[in-house]
């Protein structure tokens, strides 16, 4: 088990990078504070040392992944909606690069992750391909289309380039 | 990176709340967490509790015997009543008394109903029937509960001719069973030392009552002795108990 200063150091290093994961796939902000529980709890219990930070840092965003994507295929959440949640407009940040932002969040679920991991973080198809468990060139082919879905949306606007 | 990519995320951050709730979090999991039991835990424990010594404190109650009844006649053997007047225990002092003690079932049984049901029996009966003569001996800490029992096994016995009940005490009772003998058994060698003190417990264990008050009775007569100053008093209809011819009940107080 990790120390409580290590969990900290953490959480201060690593709180925005899963923030901006949370963003991007959930609505609300009680479902935010469950995953950021969740990631930082199985950091703790993680034992095996890291190699470096970059390779705590991609650990992190898979595990933050994986929790989104277990919260959103939860039988509950499926099948209700929130009260508070009734109505609500997904959470939009006025400012700067906000059309991008908002076409990002408008692709499907399984494109999301590679805009931002490729686009964001900067992390090649290769590192995708370990953090989300897929193959290289799967991960070539969602960045492709979601690279067409983000033009359509972005027409004779913003260059995702 | 590009710069619209750059400003799409770079405003998104970790409010101060989220990671301060996330830290209390983990304090509260892993670092600090509370080791005092939950109320509805320590209320069902403390049920649990009660219910145990209720159960237990009820068994211990049930299961202290507060009077002894000695029934000598030739099977010897006592029963152990608790405060509820059940019987609780059947302990055999001869060979005829463990026989009867293992085949009569009287266990949780009242007092009465189990002194009814051992009179009852073929063996007893039959040694009544032939002039035997039954001895029935209360003793016991709890005196109105003793007196309760002496009274209901005297009009119990009323209708057998050769029946006695008696009032013992537990110190008799304890030398009693020190000598290997019932209650009753050991008043009468006690009786029986005084015309002869040559005659020891073994001699007695296995003889009926009935052979013990004739040799009590062959020694009295030699001594020329009233074999009734023993201490003891008749409140049956008066007979000599010698003879075992009459119904007497004796009282030693």
């Amino acid at each position: 088990m990790r120390s409580e200063e290590d969990a900290e150091r953490a959480i201060e290093l690593y709180a925005d990078t899963v923030r901006r994961i949370c963003m991007v796939h959930l609505k609300n902000y009680p479902d935010t504070e469950d995953i950021f529980q969740t990631v930082f709890l199985k950091y703790v219990l993680h034992s095996e040392p890291f190699e470096s930070e970059a390779h705590k840092k991609a650990w992190i965003i898979r595990v933050t992944i994986n929790a989104c994507k277990d919260l959103l295929k939860s039988f509950f959440r499926t099948k209700t909606v929130p009260l508070d949640q009734v109505g609500e407009i997904p959470r939009r940040d006025p400012g700067g690069g906000n059309d991008i932002f908002e076409a990002v969040l408008s692709l499907p679920s399984k494109y999301k992750d590679v805009v931002y991991l490729y686009y964001y973080e900067e992390y090649s198809a290769v590192e995708i391909g370990r953090i989300l468990g897929k193959k290289v060139n799967t991960v070539y082919t969602l960045l492709a289309r979601a690279r067409t879905l983000l033009k359509e949306r972005l027409e004779g606007g913003t260059q995702i380039e | 990176m590009s710069e619209p990519w750059k400003e799409a995320f770079d405003h998104i951050h970790a409010e101060e709340a989220l990671k301060l709730h996330t830290k209390e979090y983990l304090q509260k999991k892993v670092y600090r967490p509370k080791k005092s039991f939950r109320p509805l835990y320590g209320g069902l424990i403390t049920v649990f509790c009660l219910m145990a010594l209720v159960i237990f404190g009820g068994y211990g109650l049930y299961m202290t015997p507060t009077a002894y009844i000695s029934i000598d006649i030739n099977p010897s053997m006592e029963l152990s009543i608790n405060r509820f007047d059940k019987v609780i225990a059947v302990d055999g002092y001869n060979d005829d008394g463990n026989q009867l003690a293992e085949t009569a079932d009287v266990i949780h049984m009242n007092y009465l109903d189990a002194v009814n049901k051992i009179i009852s029996d073929e063996d007893v009966s039959g040694y009544l029937s032939s002039d035997g003569v039954l001895s029935l001996t209360v003793a016991g800490e709890n005196d109105s509960q003793c007196q309760q029992i002496l009274s209901e096994m005297e009009e119990c016995t009323s209708g057998h001719e050769n029946a006695r009940c008696h009032m013992g005490n537990t110190e008799e009772m304890e030398a009693a069973h020190g000598a290997g003998l019932s209650l009753g058994k050991y008043r009468a060698l006690l009786r029986l030392q005084e015309l002869d003190p040559q005659v020891t417990a073994e001699d007695v264990k296995d003889m009926s009552m009935r052979e013990i008050w004739n040799w009590i009775d062959s020694l009295a007569g030699e001594s020329e002795s009233g074999s009734q100053n023993s201490g003891d008093t008749t409140s049956g209809n008066g007979q000599h108990h010698g003879e075992g011819a009459g119904h007497s009940h004796q009282h030693d107080e």
